[in-house]
């Protein structure tokens, strides 16, 4: 019993912790250890990106714009092991006629008409084309479909007609929006815009009838809508000669330095013309490319292109001494992004010089049988290894030095050259005869082509 | 005038001394008294011979009429006076009897029926039959004799207890109908002696107590073997008479009587009684097996005299008494009866002597005053009617058609939601046989009845919610403090009705358009209310509270899922502390049953729904109504948010001060703890399923917190006010700077901040997504081809080469609401992926053909749209331009046009199966839901 008589008290145990009170104090630890624990906040959006991949190009369309003189040769730079077809067609018809062309090699197309090809498989990385006239050299590349091209050196005008061609390989239209520079600033309220081109049709448009009278222009066409292939036809003559036609083949797109292979050793006359498309205006310095080096022609003073227009120099005098020891490459450099060409006569016939993009990779082009064809290369800022290989066989790995330009001649009976540079270059075929000269740039072989990632949209919009 | 009794006995033992007495008490005493046992078990024959002598008595086992008709050639005399074994004659009965028949020179003559054994309550004065086979007494039930129904009256029958009938006319009646041996032959005997001339009189002044045994399914017989089914051969009993004894329009007759049937049958389920509604069929159709019997009776029967029309009810009695049944239930529906609360505030007052208090209901006011003059000056009125003009000023949005956030546009018409819910094939994306959402059925019945509009359906829900809300809280809040503390302090109920009110818009659901949280927000009052039914003593009351805890928990599930693994989680944990700690009581199946029942009522209700998903996939069961929507961080689980838009989240923290310093009184520790329970569950159940990513064939989706939030919210809500309950300071007593005063001024202060600066940034400075419809990229002609066929679709291909293009097909006018979690179930099409992959990079005839038959009319790019993709497209053959209102939009239209039901499909078997399953379900838990009825009829 208890010690304290009449004294009834429970003995409790003061330590026993209540159920009431240790809920009360579980209940809220409990629940703050579930919120440590939770996950943080998603806002179920997708954000991942999701990288494309590249696939071995499959379909390639090419334009070689009609032609009285000469015929067109068609080469396969592609290395392929499947066979591959290659279809022409003449625009504005249906009918397609197969091409027998291998893998490599090359085929003669004689059509004096423009002639629309389309290559599958095999064939399709590496199509290159040009018509190749003579016996006084000429040669205008086959135009494969692209977004945006650059003309710059074009005109119209008595003494200097320039012609664009657009061809629509596809089936349904095509739109291109065509915007012109002159040296009097960017040709407003022309109907340049919106040109529609039905499928597998041919449109030839004289700059003339557009924008009359202005002698010097820069040309560029973007085509919103489809696909379209340009190619521009330039004839130039003196006031009171006849006419002298050459191609006009698409230049590099503005940039801060453009360059200008496969000058010939003499002209008689030289014509550097600069389009300035940007909204400052552009300092820019000459420097001519060598054998050795790149160094800046003396009595060339800086030119000055204001925004929006076109400015030509004439280069004659300051480029015959230089150009006439060694194969040369005129280097324009410039303060804000310009376009530049540069015409010249040689020999009476009118050669354009178009600024070549400098590339890494495989480049190629047809080359022409007339006159001793040589491959001339200029490196751009840094300099490698470049192997050439010619379809008949010879392959040569020369080291092209920065700032320089190399001449290698063609072989004989060679009718494509593949080049591999390491380092970025730019590349033309130059051809020349007693009688005059032409050019054809090398093009970039697209082997591969760019399939975004497609999956279906979620979380739905 | 010579009377001879007849006495017809069976197992009348219990009555018969006293029907003796009586007969034998009589004024004017019959000249003979002849008396038949129909086959006793017990000793009424004894008791009759005993009584009667020997000679007057017989044996024979028979029936009523053939018992009748065995007695009659032994009658000499004028008059028969027929009595049952449980009829007690007053002693003037005979007397008066006889006179006012003679007067009245009827045939027939019948007394004032009184119920035996309280003896003053009115049974029959003549009865008759309406037109749909009911026997109208034309007496309301348990009405007292106060002398108004004294006058003699003809009638067209009266009951054969105590009616006193002319010999020759018996005998001319061929007595009563053999095919009617217990019920009814009273009506079509008095029926037939109409059809033939004779006058039948009710005579008030003679008075018979009768017991009414065969009614009441007291009486035993071979015929009524089991006591319930007096219904059932009562009904056909009225039904023969009827078919047989009606002069005209029988054809007409016939089928009014089947389509009355149907009728009453309804109205018996509606009173939940199936009994009953069985037993009117069974009626139905026994009495049409016998129709070939009625017709040659109706052929024997002699030609009517005189017409009976007058003696039977007027035509619309019927529908008065369809009208009282209906109102009846509604009155029933509306009231309710008083909830436990009340309940147990009435029976503590009475225990306590104290005069019951009224009903505390703040729309009743005083009686003696005008209306407009009451509202104008009650502040409650003015206060609730400035909130509600607030709340609607705040939600103007709501007023129009609402999209945007996680809400879909609304479907056109009401019939969409409909054919969403109900059919099994569902022509969205490429076809898919993926359940609806279990929301659609009850949006599509309230869009019916709203003007067949869904936009109005939306815009309601929006609308209603802050003040539904705020409306069950607050009846939730005074229902369970007055349960668990005993008294309701109003002032705090009102402050927890308006924290809750704020839980749907403060929390960011209102302005996101995540209606299933809004919906959920506002139900989950209404349903704690239902779930406090659940601790009734009745078990009548606690099957009442499953049931409709079972459907209210159905319509939670079918707006947030998350809600029925809470309500599993909950009814686990009090099942298992009931075995712990109370068991006996635990153990009873009328106690742990109905809480099962509260669990598997909604997978019954949403059964499509539940095995739909479980054969697609059991993972959707987490999915959030609507489309895909933030998730809350854990700071915004205890503010009370959702994740995204929404009130600061300061003031959401606010409310956990009231709520943990509800932890600290002692006097409401219990409940508080119930509360806090709550919370934890809700805290770790979020914490789990915040780790969780459902992969649904679509993608992956987070499973949906939001009733999460809102029921941690809630609990922390009643909480305060539970322990806030008789907090106030007195007057007298108390330093004004007690520390506890100031610190519980503090609270209060820190209380109401919260909800007010959530009301606030949603009334004024609340950015929503409400008026944000998902881009309409899709030109206005191409959604209408869509009205030739759902096969007319459009593929909207975004994004860029770079980052990757995503694509989705676009029919009809777009993904409405209720259709997201059908497509999120579905996943895209494979071969229409592989179909859109190949026409990215390039587009064949081949492929285009694909897309015709996928159902594709057209392609769109919406800007800004890929070049390399536009492109490729532009580059295709048999594909022509469309065009785009934006000229950056890129379209395109297939030469070759789908087929209207290029994505239609058959509804699976199983489905229709389903739903009428699900459609039964939900009508028999609507009737097991109904109110309690005040009496249930034997």
């Amino acid at each position: 019993m208890n010690d304290f008589p009449g004294r009834r008290v429970a003995l409790s145990n003061a330590r026993k912790v209540r159920p009431a009170t240790a809920i009360a104090v579980g209940a809220p630890a409990i629940t703050l250890l579930a919120l440590l624990v939770q996950a943080p906040a998603d806002t179920q959006h997708d954000t991942a990106r999701y990288e494309p991949t590249t696939h071995a190009l499959t379909s390639a369309d090419l334009f070689c714009p009609a032609s009285d003189r000469g015929s067109i040769r068609i080469a396969s730079a592609s290395t392929s092991t499947d066979a591959g077809s290659l279809t022409q067609r003449r625009p504005g018809t249906s009918t397609r006629t197969a091409v027998p062309l291998q893998v490599g090699g090359s085929r003669t197309i004689d059509s004096p008409e423009g002639v629309l090809l389309h290559a599958e498989g095999g064939l399709a990385p590496g199509l290159t084309g040009a018509r190749l006239g003579e016996p006084r050299p000429s040669a205008r590349e086959c135009a494969a479909p692209g977004g945006v091209r650059w003309f710059v050196g074009a005109g119209s005008g008595a003494s200097h007609l320039s012609t664009l061609t657009l061809a629509n390989p596809d089936g349904g239209p095509a739109v291109a929006d065509i915007t012109i520079w002159s040296t009097d600033g960017e040709l407003q309220d022309i109907e340049s815009r919106g040109l529609t081109i039905s499928g597998g049709k041919v449109s030839t448009l004289a700059l003339e009838s557009l924008a009359p009278d202005a002698h010097e222009l820069a040309v560029r066409v973007v085509v919103s809508r489809g696909r379209l292939a340009a190619s521009v036809r330039d004839e130039f003559g003196k006031v009171g000669e006849a006419l002298r036609t050459d191609a006009l083949p698409a230049g590099a797109s503005p940039s801060l330095v453009q360059v200008l292979p496969g000058l010939t050793r003499k002209a008689s006359s030289r014509v550097l013309t600069l389009v300035n498309p940007g909204h400052s205006e552009a300092q820019v310095t000459l420097a001519i490319a060598g054998g050795r080096s790149t160094f800046a022609p003396s009595g060339v003073a800086e030119i000055r292109v204001p925004a929006g227009r076109v400015v030509v120099t004439d280069l004659t005098k300051a480029l015959a001494k230089v150009t006439g020891s060694e194969d040369t490459s005129l280097i324009v450099r410039s303060t804000v992004p310009v376009a530049a060409g540069l015409r010249a006569t040689v020999a009476g016939d009118l050669v354009h010089h178009p600024a070549i993009q400098l590339r890494t990779g495989l480049l190629s082009s047809v080359v022409p049988d007339v006159g001793a064809p040589t491959l001339v290369l200029t490196a751009g800022e840094t300099g490698g290894k470049v192997t050439v290989r010619w379809d008949s066989g010879q392959e040569t790995t020369v080291q092209l030095n920065a700032g320089t330009t190399l001449a290698v001649p063609a072989p004989k009976h060679a009718h494509l050259v593949t080049l591999d540079a390491d380092a970025p270059v730019a590349a033309v075929v130059r051809t020349q005869t007693k009688d005059g000269a032409a050019l054809l740039p090398l093009r970039a072989v697209a082997t591969e082509l760019l399939v975004p990632a497609v999956r279906p949209a979620w979380p739905p919009r | 005038m010579t009377v001879t009794a007849l006495l017809v006995s069976h197992d009348g033992a219990r009555w018969l001394p006293a029907v003796l007495e009586g007969l034998a008490g009589q004024t004017r005493q019959p000249d003979h008294v002849l008396a038949i046992d129909t086959g006793s078990s017990d000793d009424s024959a004894d008791l009759l011979r005993e009584a009667l002598g020997a000679d007057a008595v017989r044996e024979e086992e028979c029936s009523f009429p053939e018992a009748i008709a065995r007695l009659l050639p032994e009658v000499t005399t004028e008059w028969v006076w027929i009595l049952h074994d449980d009829a007690n004659p007053a002693p003037t009965a005979l007397a008066e009897l006889l006179a006012t028949a003679t007067r009245h020179d009827a045939a027939i003559a019948g007394p004032k029926l009184r119920e035996w054994p309280s003896l003053s309550r009115l049974l029959e004065l003549g009865v008759s039959l309406s037109a749909t086979g009911r026997r109208e007494t034309g007496l309301e039930r348990g009405e007292y004799d106060q002398g108004q129904h004294d006058k003699v009256r003809e009638v067209l029958a009266v009951n054969t207890a105590g009616m006193l009938v002319r010999r020759d006319a018996l005998e001319s009646l061929d007595g009563f109908d053999r095919h009617l041996p217990l019920y009814g032959n009273d009506i079509d005997f008095g029926w037939r002696a109409a059809r033939a001339g004779l006058r039948t009189v009710v005579v008030p002044s003679a008075v018979v107590f009768h017991a009414e045994a065969a009614h009441r399914g007291v009486r035993r017989s071979a015929l009524s073997g089991r006591r319930t089914r007096t219904h059932r051969y009562e009904r056909e009993a009225a039904l023969y008479t009827l078919l047989v004894n009606r002069e005209k329009w029988f054809l007409p007759g016939l089928l009014r009587l089947l389509v009355g049937t149907v009728l009453r049958a309804l109205g018996y389920l509606l009173a939940r009684q199936p009994g009953h509604a069985g037993d009117e069929f069974a009626a139905l159709l026994n009495t049409l097996g016998h129709l070939p019997a009625i017709l040659r009776r109706r052929r024997q029967l002699p030609a009517a005299v005189a017409t009976t029309s007058g003696l039977r009810p007027p035509w619309w009695l019927p529908y008065r008494h369809g009208l009282d049944t209906v109102t009846d239930f509604a009155s029933a529906v509306a009231l309710q009866g008083r909830d436990a609360a009340e309940r147990r505030r009435a029976a503590r007052a009475e225990r306590l002597g104290l005069p019951a208090p009224a009903p505390v209901d703040e729309d009743e006011l005083a009686d003696d005053t005008g209306l407009v003059a009451r509202y104008f000056t009650s502040p409650l009125a003015l206060a609730i009617t400035a909130a509600a003009i607030l709340g609607l000023w705040a939600a103007r949005v709501a007023f129009g058609p609402i999209a945007g956030g996680a809400l879909s546009p609304a479907p056109a018409a009401a019939g969409d939601w409909w054919h969403l819910a109900l059919d099994g094939w569902h022509q969205l994306g490429q076809g898919t046989d993926a359940p609806a959402p279990g929301y659609v059925l009850p949006l599509a019945l309230v869009a019916t009845l709203l003007f067949g509009s869904p936009t109005v359906a939306v815009s309601v829900l929006f609308l209603i919610a802050v003040p539904f809300a705020g409306w069950g809280a607050w009846r939730f809040l005074r229902a369970v403090c007055e349960l668990v503390t005993g008294r309701v302090d109003t002032t705090v109920a009102v402050w927890g009705a308006i924290a809750y009110a704020a839980v749907p818009v403060a929390s960011g659901a209102w302005g996101q358009g995540r209606f299933g949280i809004v919906a959920s927000a506002v139900l989950l009052p209404w349903f704690a209310h239902v779930v406090t039914g659940l601790f009734e003593t009745s078990a009548d009351r606690r099957w009442r509270a499953a049931w409709r805890g079972g459907a209210m928990l159905a319509l939670l599930t079918a707006f947030t899922p998350s809600a029925w693994l809470v309500a599993l989680l909950g009814v686990a944990v009090l099942l298992g502390l009931g075995f712990l700690l109370a068991r006996d009581v635990v153990a009873s199946r009328d106690v742990w049953l109905p809480l099962v029942v509260v669990l598997l009522v909604p997978a019954a209700l949403m059964l499509p729904g539940a095995v739909g998903m479980i054969g697609h996939d059991p993972a959707a069961l987490f999915l959030e109504a609507g489309r895909l929507s933030p998730t809350p961080a854990a700071i915004d689980l205890i503010s009370g948010r959702v994740g995204g838009l929404g009130a600061p989240i300061w003031a959401g923290l606010l409310l956990l001060v009231p709520g943990l310093a509800a932890l600290v009184r002692a006097r409401t520790r219990v409940p508080v703890l119930a509360c806090w329970i709550l919370v934890a569950v809700a805290a770790v159940v979020a914490a789990i399923l915040s780790h969780v990513t459902v992969s649904l064939p679509a993608g992956p989706v987070r499973p949906g917190l939001g009733f999460l939030v809102v029921v941690i919210q809630g609990a922390l809500v009643c909480a305060a006010v539970l322990a806030a309950q008789g907090l106030r300071p007195k007057r007298t007593g108390v330093h004004s700077q007690d520390w506890r005063f100031v610190v519980g001024g503090l609270i209060a202060l820190v209380a109401v901040l919260g909800p007010v600066v959530g009301l606030g940034w949603w009334a004024f400075d609340g950015d929503n997504e409400l008026d944000r419809p998902p881009g309409t990229d899709v030109p206005a002609y191409m959604v209408q081809a869509a009205d030739e066929g759902r096969g007319h679709g459009v593929l909207v291909i975004r994004g860029d080469a770079h980052k990757g293009i995503t694509w989705e097909v676009h029919r009809g006018s777009g993904i409405t609401l209720g259709e997201d979690e059908v497509l999120a179930l579905t996943g895209p099409d494979q071969r229409l992926d592989r179909a859109v992959r190949s026409l990215v990079s390039r587009a064949t005839p081949q492929i285009l053909d694909t897309l015709t038959a996928e159902g594709i009319d057209y392609v769109l790019l919406p800007t800004p749209a890929s070049a390399q993709v536009a492109a490729g497209l532009d580059a295709a053959d048999g594909l022509t331009q469309a065009s785009a209102p934006d000229p950056r939009t890129r379209a395109w239209q297939l030469e070759k046009s789908a087929a209207g039901d290029a994505v239609a499909g058959q509804d699976p078997w199983w489905h229709r199966v389903l739903v009428t399953l699900q459609l039964l379900a939900i009508l028999v838990v609507a009737v097991l839901c109904g109110p309690t009825r005040q009496e249930e009829d034997a």
